[in-house]
């Protein structure tokens, strides 16, 4: 079953201007938290798709990683983008 | 009363968007219905006047309240818990209270309450300040259940739930075969209780566990287990619910170890229990700056990897969690159970294993956890050492509890998809059989906590490191089995592939602990 909601990884290239990045995916409406060699993304699956492109494969539920286009605004400073593959809860076995 | 289970649980959760309530006009008589002792023969000294009724009316409207109906007493309304907030003065927060429910058994439901100076002691009412006129009292409206027969879950294999019973029960099920309990059996299999009787339980220390949330089984509250209400990190997600069942059960084995730790449930998952938020949840975790951070997810990569450097998405996550260790957390996650997951390979990371401890108390590798050489960090072996684990194919071991109906109460009273059966449950008792590495984490997190609460006031505290050393040198070596046939290493005299350095005894790597730190 899919979410609405989905969490992505910015990667930053070397000198990013790290606010103006984290401004503008805020000002886009992510919720935004630093981290030590980029920042995460949240938000709904619309938001995604708007920013993202409406047919972007999101990668929901996945077993594997699933890199989005990065959005020119942010081109000069993002390497890469990218929805971590869905992790799986350790009482069970990998399906 | 004298109860076997608190009455009453404050609780830090939610109040709805829209809450029902009664404003109770200023009685004619002049007593307030917040001091009425009993009921006069007649209504009518309670009747309001006529210009109060006008002014609770302007108030009501004027406060964000919209009126649902009035009548000589009152007036029924409806608004947000910042209305009733303003009128009283007080703040609106949850109480988790056992009431008689479905069956006519007891379980805890959630209800409103008004708090602060001034405010009543009765649950649910609420005294208004000196500037809302007309009125002498709010009234939040209590959670009711219908009093015809009582529909319980038709299902064939439930328990008949007994009149006044507690539901669901805090104490397990008893099922055919051999498998753990919680606390007892988990406690002696981890070599806690000398460390108990000694007086170090984990107190003082909080705990976070990042999970699918928390339902407040009465398990937790029977035996005075401290819970504080989960963070969700998912907008709109429940705090108080965990429709999976792991984040509830698999804490359980924290408290098996360390039955006076702090737990602090982290919710990343959404409605459906997926793991959506398992960064976000991990971010608030560090922020939080608990003691211990335990986690019993993790993904999975192709093994051996097509590559032996760690993609700059996984390796920014791993700088994460290895800058919360250098915060001085103690960070544990689960070795997996076949899985190859990045998480636990951080160097710096505890990685908890899994080793099975059969009716003898014999000792063997799981073959259901996972256990590897590290091919992205050089002479990193994971597991470092093991929790207790079930074995193939299921790996039900451990007497949890969980959310009754929950995903795990169903799938585990079921035969699996390659016909081994199921746990002897219901599929509705909030109680399963299972662990995996899962179980392994928090049984290791407890552990740490109670080395952690045994430190001197004065002394530093213990750092992740000096934890990790003490855990891992203190073990029972392991010397047969093999962990799960995906990696099909063996459990062999000293460290090996399967368990590390072996299964973790408590009271031994606290005396470590004390000796050396």
């Amino acid at each position: 079953m899919s979410s609405d909601y989905i969490e992505a990884i910015v990667i930053l290239r070397d000198g990013a201007d790290t606010a103006r990045v984290r401004a503008w995916f805020g000002d886009c409406g992510f919720g935004t938290t630093s981290m030590h060699a980029g920042l995460l993304i949240s938000g709904s699956e619309s938001l995604f798709r708007t920013t993202f492109g409406m047919h972007q494969d999101l990668g929901q539920g996945g077993k594997i990683d699933t890199q989005l286009p990065t959005p020119a605004p942010v081109r000069e400073w993002v390497s890469s983008i990218v929805i971590r593959r869905l992790p799986s809860l350790h009482a069970q076995q990998p399906t | 009363m004298a109860s076997l289970i608190p009455q009453e649980i404050a609780t830090s959760g939610e109040a709805p968007g829209q809450i029902h309530g009664y404003l109770s006009i200023n009685s004619k008589g002049g007593t307030s219905v917040l001091d009425v002792e009993s009921l006069p023969a007649t209504s009518e000294s309670f009747h309001g006047k006529k210009a109060d009724t006008t002014a609770a009316l302007k108030l009501a409207n004027s406060s964000g309240l919209k009126v649902v109906a009035q009548s000589r007493l009152g007036i029924a309304v409806v608004g947000p818990a910042g209305a009733y907030e303003e009128i009283t003065g007080g703040k609106i927060v949850t109480k988790e209270i056992l009431v008689y429910a479905e069956a006519a058994t007891r379980r805890y439901v959630t209800h409103l309450d008004i708090v602060g100076a001034n405010q009543p002691s009765a649950i649910g009412c609420g005294r208004p300040t000196s500037n809302a006129a007309g009125i002498e009292a709010v009234v939040l409206e209590r959670p009711r259940s219908p009093q015809a027969t009582a529909a319980w879950p038709a299902v064939a294999s439930s328990p008949t739930p007994q009149s006044g019973g507690i539901w669901p029960s805090p104490i397990p099920p008893t099922v055919p075969g051999f498998y753990l309990r919680v606390p007892q059996d988990v406690a002696l299999g981890l070599g806690v209780p000398a460390a108990h009787q000694q007086g170090f339980r984990g107190q003082g220390v909080t705990v976070v566990m990042v999970d699918t949330g928390h339902f407040l089984h009465p398990f937790f509250t029977a035996h005075h287990y401290q819970v504080t209400t989960p963070i969700a990190v998912v907008p709109g997600a429940s705090r108080t619910s965990d429709p999976v069942g792991h984040g509830t059960g698999e804490s359980a084995n924290i408290f098996a170890a360390a039955p006076d730790a702090q737990l602090q449930p982290i919710r990343a998952s959404d409605s459906s229990g997926q793991l959506v938020a398992a960064l976000g949840g991990f971010m608030k975790a560090k922020e939080l700056k608990p003691q211990v951070l335990t986690n019993s997810w993790g993904g999975d990569l192709p093994f051996p990897p097509n590559s032996n450097t760690l993609s700059p998405q996984d390796a920014a996550f791993a700088l994460e969690i290895k800058d919360a260790v250098e915060q001085g957390i103690f960070v544990v996650f689960s070795a997996g159970n076949g899985q190859f997951s990045v998480e636990p390979q951080v160097p710096e990371v505890f990685a908890a294993g899994g080793v099975y401890m059969g009716s003898n108390m014999a000792l063997q590798a799981s073959n259901y956890a996972s256990g590897f050489q590290s091919p992205f960090f050089p002479s990193r072996i994971v597991p470092d050492a093991c929790g207790l684990v079930g074995l193939l194919p299921r790996a039900a071991y451990i007497m949890l509890p969980i959310a009754p109906d929950c995903e795990l109460d169903v799938e585990m009273s079921r035969p699996d998809e390659q016909g081994n059966p199921g746990d002897a449950t219901p599929p509705n008792d909030g109680w399963a059989l299972f662990s995996g590495t899962s179980a392994a984490a928090p049984q290791i997190a407890g552990v740490a906590a109670i080395l952690i609460s045994a430190r001197p006031p004065k002394a530093a505290p213990l750092s992740p490191a000096q934890i990790k050393e003490a855990l891992n040198s203190t073990c029972i070596d392991v010397t047969s089995g093999h962990c799960h046939p995906r990696f099909n290493n063996p459990a062999v005299p000293g460290q090996d592939l399967a368990t590390g350095f072996g299964l973790v005894h408590a009271a031994d790597a606290l005396k470590y602990a004390q000796d050396h730190f």
